[in-house]
């Protein structure tokens, strides 16, 4: 046979069932089929034979069957494929000089036929290069280690290459990262796939596509687009069912639409007919008729309306009585028509229908007037006549109605003296003698007074003739009687003079000074021409002027006092709530405050750095033992403030004590009275220091103790106690192997030369837990040194306190300083703040509600706060509150970056101006800052001088932040409250703090800065600070004041109807807070002063019944911080106010309110427009004072 | 005596407080919209109507504090490499309200051991 057919491979579908599969070529045996089951997914297996299945046919030319036995079958995901796969073998074996066996040489190219048909096969399975394609080398050699996870690709020069990657994936595209070709990165502001085309160290910011790289990128996957798509597609398909929902509903309110047009047109079909010949029955339904239905007679022609009740149509045609009327106004058409036209009179006449009811009812009296204006002398004319004179009779009747009232009151009295009107007369007759009477009633009154008198001269008639006796005696002293009389009337005076005996006794003992004085200075007339000495003063009052004589003349003195205003204090208010000089709430007001809040009282201060020690880098010069060698200011060696001051202790190579004891101490220390002493050491060649605290330099006395490990720090061994009580001691390493080692105790005996004072009593190589302090020498162990180990020791401090503060050095001098302290009001207590420093009364504070958003405001060295480039060391300064709690932050000083600083984040409403503060007290830099920011490239900068108290530069980065204001407080002994106000973006608000800044230049910090002390941050919503407000872990709310005078319309002070309000208060840039207001309650009936911070002025405004009578906001240039004198008086047609002497502002129309109470600082109606701000004095005068007089009482 | 207060939205807070007798709602008359101008004809145009906005009016201690924020735990990194905390918002509009009186009806919520917010000296 032949080899016809190229087809080697079949391939078939299963289907679960089918178990017998056709193979179309020629095989010789069953074992050269090959069945291969390929499977859904993808994987091929290659059966076996009688296994898996059976053959049938080998040999045949047209092939045969492959039959799958049991379990076996193919199932519907499942491809068969047969193909041959003959040996590759030759087994024909052709023997010498045999028959040429035809039949087995064709079944042996049969065979090679096969084979090469099979190799053809897997050729067209093949890659390969097409016959004109060319490629220099096909073969790789690179094992199968180095092809792992690989791909198969082709070079740059088109040849094969197996270690091809398609790429790196990077993660998230970051700056400043080396990426090489094919280098794949999210873009994480859009989620698109990018694949770097050309290797690039990165840098800008994302998106990649505006990035200057961009054309290094090729987007791989538009992440961002699939993600709008998506988005989109599900919008679409939102609005679709929406859509959908909505078409269900129309169309259902569509069917009920059309279910009520029907119903209510066969409801109006059933009313009304339409045009019939005749009365109909039945409705247009056949439906029995209904009341009221209606059709039109077209027989008659008239509408026609169904009475039920009678069951029978009835012309719509008018009543008899009705056609009658119909008839008459049809009659009186024209007089209708007039009406019409005068139809703007009727609408009056209608409008007006109380008046003419009320003329209606007092129509006789209409008439009476009518009569009365016909009549020759018209009473009514008379009055209107009178009216209109320049003197009208009845507006003074109407002015003085009072008195017509109290006439009327009285009317009884009255009609009592028209009744006796013959006596009236009478005694109108005798007015001579009822006139002498009047002139000495004061006589008549006498004697009647005196009747007990003359009663009792009666009963003495026995003295009266002894004073008869000697009636020479009363002669003489009745010639004296004008001097008694004299000494009587100024009885007062001789009073006086008794009662200040003591003054006119020193004024005799001084007389020659007396006289002096009136010989050195006289008020006269002109210029004396005697007893003139050079010095000599005199008041000319012909030249008002003080002149002096300088030994030939006068010489006018021309400096000093020019302009005395004369009228002022000439009027004294009825209310004055003096708050900056009283300090005290007047009982009448109500004050309400729902929670504690701070100020300064004025005079509470508190000691804050304290150091007895002086100078205090070194110990004494001349060390109290022989056996220590000290040297000054080593050189070499760094003292922990960096300079050259440490001292060098030694002892000596001899046996015995070696101590030495700082200078100066506190002198004569309290006992039982805790004291702090405090120093500095770092080892070198012996690790242990003792040193010692005691209550004087004399032996004896009280004593404290420690060793210490200065490689960590450890305290132990040799401890000494004698007479002390309440010991405590710490060591702390502050870099650089130096210690700050402290001891605390409270004396319980003195000393015979009393001072607290450091010791240094050793440099030891062990820690001495051998000795016993009872029985050492002078209770300082005795030791020999080798004469060079020591250790360094420097920055000596004692202070009358429980426990170490920061060092504070000392040259020449102790030191010791007191600062204001910030002081807590509770609940309900009112407030009057004071200038930390100066300790001017400021008056009554009163503030806004205010939460303090940043926790742990005292507490920087929570991990709340953190730390960059610097560590925190808590309460190691007196803060201005007078705790202990000011924090120290130490920058480290090994880290030279742009900023070292503290920070936090808070919440705040989205977008809200804040204002940040937080105290600072400088320690090695003249300056400070305050950074705010949203988290991420946009925020502001406002540096602070805290060396002089001053307000430095400030700028901004990125976009959206800026500092709107800044303000510099002092709050006494180098504390400084730095405060600014931000403009901001977004929810978060990150305040940064950094307590040392070299300058307040706006770039990076390029030098090393050192530490400063921090205390009280604080966040708050708004565009000023507000008084401090303490937090832990929490946010903290201080609430807001409510200051109220209530029921004043009672009160002896207020007058209704006019007065003058006066107010001197701190001008503060809060949103119009209201000063003062005199009300009702409403603010319809008020007056009232307003801060007006649009015009640097106050408002004022008068309102009577919500009728605006006088509003006035006049510039009057005055700024933030400056103290407003301001006022307003009133009364009706009559308004003035001014401020600070200024040129007043006036109204001469209108009335005044009824008013009954006295709101401070806020409106009283709803929360806002509340002060914050201090009042220093409300006052009030019960009448509106004159223009000059307002003038100047706000001159002050 | 306090009450920590919580509702779902701000509105819903105003309203709880009016029904406990906490809060009224007042126009606001610097708004000009609710001031009556003085050439206003009420004969022709009838009674004046306010239309500009309100305030409430607060009759206790009242701190309305609204969403409340707390660390997530997580550090995030700023763009200058600073670390700060991750910020959650707790679902709710919250506020706190100091009275010496006993009110009931009013959306409270257990005292939490700390307060997001407290009072002055409490």
């Amino acid at each position: 046979m032949t080899i016809s057919s190229t087809t080697v491979k079949n391939s078939y579908s299963g289907n679960g069932t089918l178990d017998t599969f056709n193979y179309t070529f020629k095989v010789f045996a069953d074992a050269d089929l090959q069945v291969i089951i390929r499977d859904a997914s993808a994987t091929e297996t290659v059966k076996n034979l009688t296994t898996h299945y059976t053959v049938t046919g080998a040999g045949s030319a047209s092939g045969g069957t492959v039959v799958f036995t049991a379990g076996n079958i193919p199932t519907a995901t499942e491809t068969v494929v047969i193909r041959r796969a003959s040996p590759q073998t030759q087994a024909i074996d052709y023997i010498a000089n045999d028959p040429f066996p035809a039949e087995s040489h064709e079944e042996g190219l049969d065979r090679s036929m096969m084979a090469i048909q099979q190799l053809q096969e897997e050729v067209d399975r093949s890659i390969k290069l097409s016959r004109t394609n060319t490629m220099n080398n096909t073969e790789f050699t690179i094992g199968d280690t180095d092809r792992a996870n690989k791909v198969f690709g082709f070079d740059s020069a088109g040849e094969l290459v197996v270690t091809q990657e398609l790429g790196t994936f990077r993660g998230d595209w970051s700056a400043s990262t080396a990426y090489a070709v094919r280098d794949l990165v999210k873009d994480t502001s859009t989620n698109n796939i990018f694949i770097c085309l050309t290797a690039h160290t990165s840098s800008g910011s994302q998106p990649l596509t505006t990035n200057a790289d961009s054309a290094k990128w090729s987007l791989l996957v538009d992440a961002a687009s699939a993600t709008t798509s998506a988005t989109n597609a599900a919008n679409s398909a939102s609005a679709a069912a929406t859509s959908e929902s909505n078409a269900a509903t129309s169309e259902s309110n569509a069917a009920t639409s059309e279910a009520n047009a029907a119903a209510s047109y066969d409801d109006f079909d059933d009313r009304y007919l339409g045009a019939k010949a005749s009365n109909p029955t039945v409705d247009n339904d056949g439906n029995a008729l209904i009341d009221g239905a209606l059709y039109f007679d077209t027989t008659n022609n008239v509408m026609k309306v169904y009475d039920l009740g009678n069951t029978t149509w009835r012309r719509t045609t008018p009543t008899t009585a009705e056609q009658t009327n119909i008839n008459t106004v049809s009659g009186i058409s024209s007089n209708v028509t007039t009406v019409a036209n005068n139809d703007t009179n009727v609408t009056t006449v209608a409008t007006n229908i109380s008046s003419v009811n009320t003329v209606a009812t007092n129509i006789n009296d209409v008439i009476k007037v009518a009569d009365d204006l016909n009549e020759a002398i018209s009473e009514v004319e008379t009055v209107a006549n009178d009216l209109n004179e320049a003197t009208s009779e009845i507006e003074v009747v109407a002015n003085n109605i009072t008195n017509v009232n109290t006439v009327g009151t009285n009317i009884s009295n009255v009609n009592t003296v028209a009744g006796i009107s013959s006596d009236v007369t009478t005694v109108a007759n005798d007015g001579t003698d009822i006139g002498t009477v009047a002139t000495n009633i004061s006589n008549v009154n006498t004697v009647a007074g005196n009747n007990t008198n003359i009663t009792t001269v009666a009963g003495n008639n026995t003295n009266i003739t002894t004073v008869a006796g000697i009636s020479s005696d009363v002669t003489t002293v009745a010639n004296d009687t004008a001097d008694i009389g004299t000494v009587a009337s100024d009885i007062s005076n001789v009073n006086t003079v008794a009662g200040s005996i003591a003054n006119v006794n020193t004024v005799a003992t001084n007389v020659s000074d007396v006289n002096n004085f009136a010989d050195r200075y006289r008020v006269q007339a002109g210029e004396p021409s005697v007893d003139n000495d050079e010095g000599d003063l005199v008041y000319d009052t012909n030249a008002n002027a003080v002149k002096v004589y300088n030994g030939t003349s006068f010489d006018t003195i021309q400096q000093g006092i020019t302009d005395v205003a004369p009228t002022r204090h000439s009027i004294r208010p009825s209310l004055n709530l003096d708050f900056a000089n009283s300090k005290v709430l007047d009982p009448r007001i109500t004050f309400t405050r729902g929670s504690n809040a701070t100020y300064y009282d004025g005079y509470t201060s508190v000691k804050a750095e304290e150091n007895g020690i002086y100078p205090s880098t070194n110990l004494s010069s001349s060390p109290q033992s022989a056996g220590v060698i000290l040297t000054h200011n080593v050189s070499g060696i760094s003292a922990p403030d960096g300079t050259e001051t440490a001292s060098y202790f030694v002892p000596s190579a001899s046996s015995g004590l070696h101590y030495s004891r700082a200078s100066g101490g506190i002198s004569s220390p309290s006992l039982n009275t805790p004291y702090t002493g405090s120093f500095f050491a770092k080892a070198n060649g012996y690790d242990f220091v003792v040193v010692q605290l005691t209550s004087g330099t004399s032996s004896g006395g009280s004593r404290y103790a420690i060793t210490v490990d200065l490689t960590n720090g450890t305290i132990g061994g040799y401890i000494d106690t004698e007479n002390v009580s309440n010991v405590s001691s710490t060591a702390t390493s502050v870099g650089n192997g130096w210690y700050r080692i402290s001891l605390t105790a409270s004396f319980n005996t003195g000393n015979a030369s009393p001072r607290a004072i450091l010791y240094v009593v050793g440099a030891y190589s062990d820690n001495l837990s051998s000795v016993n302090p009872a029985t050492a020498s002078n209770a300082t162990p005795s030791f020999t040194g080798d004469g060079s180990s020591g250790v360094y020791v420097w920055g000596f401090q004692v202070e009358q306190r429980d426990s170490v503060t920061a060092y504070t050095p000392t040259t020449t001098s102790p030191i010791t300083k007191y600062q204001p302290a910030l002081q807590t009001a509770g609940n309900n207590v009112a407030r009057f703040d004071h200038n930390p420093t100066t300790g001017e009364s400021l008056g009554l504070l009163i503030e806004e509600q205010r939460t303090n958003l940043q926790v742990r405001s005292e507490e920087f060295d929570n991990a709340s706060w953190i730390k960059l480039r610097g560590t925190i060391t808590e309460n190691k300064i007196i803060a201005p509150d007078g705790t202990l709690t000011g924090d120290h932050f130490v920058c480290d000083t090994t880290t030279l970056g742009n900023s070292y600083y503290v920070y936090d984040t808070s919440t705040i409403s989205s977008g809200a101006t804040t204002t940040a503060s937080c105290y600072i007290k400088k320690g090695s830099d003249d300056y400070a800052r305050i950074v705010s920011y949203d988290n991420g490239a946009n925020g502001a900068r406002q540096w602070f001088n805290i060396a002089n108290g001053t307000v430095a530069s400030s700028n901004t980065f990125g976009t959206g932040w800026s500092v709107a204001s800044a303000s510099i407080e002092d709050a006494g002994n180098g504390w400084y409250r730095c405060i600014a106000t931000f403009n901001t973006t977004g929810t978060a608000f990150v305040f940064q703090i950094h307590p040392a800044q070299p300058s307040d230049l706006n770039g990076n910090v390029t030098a090393y800065v050192t530490n400063g002390f921090i205390w009280g941050a604080q966040v708050e919503k708004g565009s000023f600070p507000t008084s401090y407000i303490k937090t832990t872990g929490s946010q903290v709310t201080r609430s807001a004041e409510n200051v109220d005078m209530n029921n004043i319309d009672t009160s002896d002070w207020f007058k209704q109807g006019e007065g003058t309000l006066f107010l001197k208060g701190l001008k503060y840039n809060q949103d119009s807070g209201w000063f003062v207001g005199l009300h009702d309650g409403t603010l319809n009936n008020r007056v009232t002063i307003i801060d007006n911070p649009s015009l640097n002025g106050s408002r004022y405004t008068v309102r009577k019944d919500n009728v605006t009578y006088f509003d006035s906001y006049p510039n009057q240039s005055v700024s933030k911080g400056d103290y407003l004198n301001t006022i307003i008086s009133y009364k009706r047609d009559d308004f003035s106010a001014t401020a600070n002497g200024l040129s007043n502002v006036t109204d001469t129309s209108g009335i005044v309110p009824i008013i009954d109470t006295l709101t401070i600082g806020r409106r009283w109606d709803i929360g806002i427009n509340r002060l914050s701000s201090t009042i220093k004095k409300i006052s009030f005068y019960p009448k509106a004072l004159t223009d000059n007089e307002i003038i100047d009482l706000t001159e002050e | 005596m306090n009450y920590y207060l919580k509702t779902n939205t701000e509105q819903e807070m105003w309203e709880a407080l009016e029904t406990a007798s906490l809060a009224k709602k007042e126009y606001d008359m610097t708004d000009t919209n609710n001031i009556q101008p003085e050439d206003y004809d009420s004969e022709t145009n009838g009674e004046f109507i306010k239309t500009g906005k309100y305030d409430w009016v607060a009759l206790c201690q009242l701190d309305m504090i609204g969403t409340i924020y707390q660390t997530s735990g997580t550090m995030l990194t700023d763009e200058e490499g600073n670390e700060y905390p991750e910020m959650i918002a707790i679902d709710g509009f919250h506020a706190n309200i100091k009275t010496d009186k006993v009110v009931t009806g009013l959306p409270t919520i257990d005292a939490p051991t700390t307060p997001y917010r407290k009072w002055l000296g409490e």
